[in-house]
């Protein structure tokens, strides 16, 4: 079928996975609004605060956890070679140009392809000069194929859970004399090590060699390589991940094994690991890791493949 | 004032791209002790950091007296009376819910600042700002304000070193060596370092000459952390190690850290521990290591005793890399050698 809706598309569902657990804190975590201050502005940092049943709780954002995860996904893809964009405004593969679309961007070349109606030709134009990661995560005016929400302080009947707040005082020596440096730098409040913040992942269509680098930004984030929110270089936002949940189902789920969507894609079998039924995989906790592990050597079999 | 007039040229440039990796990237299992002379240290100390806050404990009555009298005469009464009541509780050593805890940012300022100091002027040029400083001054006399540090320090305190900042963006800036890899003003760091947390470690109370009292851990107390970083050279790592005192092993010579540090007037010797390297792991986007006779692959951890040939070697390419500009200074050495003043 030259015409096949490639899985970039909103227009087919081909799977869908759903990634759930808990992100708990080993380190001092701080999620605060805007940026970080620069170094040597001595300001009060609060932490950002959600309401949730009446109280004022901290929590991780998703679009926090998206950028975790997208800028996991670039370092990763960059290793193995592929061209992957950062996603920031003004830098995407939207914005590049293109001769043979006569020097416009993707994005223009998009967007006129949609206003006379041609349809396939943009989706096939999107398909093959994004990036990955803009076909997982998005691009200006593409919505993405994976989306976090918001990580709240709940337990496992949906309660909010008290979530204890610590203050930091940032301080500095003088390289002159020895002694403190005049001043605080910084006075910052943080969520104390062990609160625990329920996330959920979901994710559409995306191909085993994709989830499988879902899932290793996941490792890589459980094993502290990458952190969560403000002062991250003074060991803050270091997080693992609890009661770990993934389900995966629908049209390309067939008895345990996950068919693959393109043809850079490898087929998984994951039936003598997970729970399955006719067109669904559910696996919780060990066996949850070793459905990462098992996605994660797609990841990292097809890679190669994915560059051209 | 010549000397320390000294018109300095701190060597800078562009700071490297932080957006991909390319370099070597991975984390540092790193242990912090005390000294002990239990575990073959020549001295015994204490090690206190605080939480940059005081507590004081005063009569609450007093307070209420106070409030609704306009009175001069009164407020000025209460104060003396608050003052001959009021008591400064033990500072705190600093903690969070996972216990007593170094913060990362002091270990840091602590690795930071001995290479900021280490390394020596080349001529006329410097290769590390002062990122902290006051302005120069002339060699203070026992017993003034900084002269134990400034005896430590003396190479490398003469001359202006002004801090290099990055407000301007990274596209548009030049700075130093060691801004370049820890940050500064408007740049992110390359390198990130955990609270060190207590293992199995409790403080104890202490009351010091002068009214003085600090909770502090005693001798022969550890603290665990991680150092991650990001797009080094083998050189560069070499520096965050010989930064925490490493050369020769994987454990270092005994350096300074924390409030008290330079003190030797009191019952206790404060400040004086070890870094110890416990493990070099390299994340799986990084390059490859090679360094010496060490040949390290992506992903791969290395630890135990085969890390001694590692720090040297490491060490041994900064030492290299940086030759005649940076020196390598004992610290306890020289303060336990200094015994006059306070
Ligand atoms: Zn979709
Ligand atoms: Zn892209
Ligand atoms: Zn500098």
């Amino acid at each position: 079928m030259s015409q096949r809706i490639p899985w970039s598309s909103h227009r087919v569902r081909l799977r869908d996975a759903v990634v759930e657990g808990y992100l708990v804190n080993d380190s001092p975590l701080r999620v605060g609004a805007g940026r970080e201050p620069p170094l040597g502005s001595a300001v009060d940092l609060a932490v950002l605060r959600v309401a949730i049943g009446g109280k004022k709780v901290p929590y991780i954002p998703g679009s926090s956890l998206k950028g975790v995860f997208r800028s996991t996904a670039m370092q990763l893809a960059l290793a193995k070679g592929l061209h992957a964009c950062s996603g920031l405004s003004g830098y995407t593969c939207m914005d590049q140009e293109f001769t043979e679309y006569g020097g416009s961007t993707l994005m223009g070349y998009v967007q006129d392809r949609l206003r006379v109606g041609d349809v396939m030709e943009a989706i096939r134009a999107f398909h093959e000069k994004a990036c990955l990661l803009c076909k997982m995560f998005g691009s200006p005016s593409f919505t993405g194929h994976v989306v976090f929400s918001d990580a709240d302080p709940l337990d496992e009947r949906g309660e909010v859970v008290e979530v204890p707040i610590g203050v930091r005082t940032g301080i500095a020596i003088d390289r002159r004399t020895g002694a403190v440096h005049a001043g605080a730098l910084y006075q910052v409040e943080y969520v104390e090590p062990g609160a625990r913040f329920r996330f959920t992942i979901a994710a559409t269509n995306l191909p085993n060699y994709a989830l499988g680098l879902l899932f290793k930004a996941l490792r890589m984030l459980h094993e502290g390589w990458v952190r969560v929110g403000g002062f991250k270089t003074r060991g803050f936002g270091r997080v693992h991940v609890e009661d770990l949940r993934i389900s995966i189902w629908g049209l390309t789920v067939e008895q345990g094994k996950l068919v693959a969507i393109d043809d850079k894609d490898l087929e998984v079998d994951l039936g003598s690991i997970a729970r399955v039924e006719e067109h669904k995989v559910v696996a919780e906790g060990a066996v949850a890791w070793q459905v990462v592990g098992k996605l994660e050597e797609v990841w990292e079999q097809c890679s190669a493949r994915l560059k051209s | 004032m010549g000397a320390v007039q000294r018109a300095l040229k701190v060597l800078r440039g562009r700071p490297r791209d932080r957006s991909k990796a390319d370099g070597l990237a991975g984390r540092l299992k790193v242990s912090l002790r005390t000294c002990s002379r239990s575990l073959g240290d020549s001295y015994d100390s204490y090690l206190h950091v605080g939480t940059g806050m005081l507590k004081f404990s005063f009569d609450r009555s007093l307070l209420e007296k106070v409030t609704g009298s306009r009175e001069r005469v009164n407020l000025e009464s209460f104060i003396r009376e608050l003052a001959e009541t009021m008591s400064v509780d033990y500072a705190l050593f600093s903690s969070t819910r996972a216990g007593v805890v170094v913060p990362g940012s002091s270990v840091k300022g602590n690795v930071r600042s001995r290479l900021e100091l280490s390394f020596v002027p080349k001529g006329d040029a410097v290769r590390a700002c002062f990122v902290r400083s006051s302005q120069p001054i002339l060699e203070p006399k026992p017993g003034q304000q900084g002269w134990r540090h400034y005896r430590i320090w003396r190479g490398s305190l003469e001359g202006h070193r002004p801090a290099c900042t990055c407000v301007e963006g990274p596209e548009e800036c030049e700075v130093c060596l060691l801004c370049d890899i820890f940050g500064t003003a408007g740049l992110k760091g390359l390198v990130s370092f955990s609270d060190f947390v207590g293992v199995g470690t409790s403080t104890v109370k202490l009351d010091l000459p002068y009214n003085e009292k600090v909770e502090a851990v005693p001798p022969g107390s550890r603290f665990s952390g991680e150092v991650y970083f990001f797009n080094l050279k083998p050189e560069e790592l070499g520096l965050i190690l010989f930064g925490m005192g490493l050369s020769d092993s994987r454990v270092g010579r005994p350096v300074l850290l924390g409030k008290l540090k330079y003190r030797r007037d009191l019952p206790h010797i404060f400040g004086v521990v070890r870094y110890e390297l416990e493990s070099l792991e390299l994340a799986p986007f990084s390059k490859g290591l090679e360094v010496g006779s060490s040949s390290i692959a992506p992903g791969s951890v290395v630890s135990g005793e085969k890390l001694d040939p590692l720090v040297k070697d490491l060490v041994g390419a900064a030492k290299q890399a940086y030759a005649e500009e940076l020196i390598e200074v004992d610290e306890v050495g020289i303060v336990g050698s200094l015994t006059s003043g306070v």
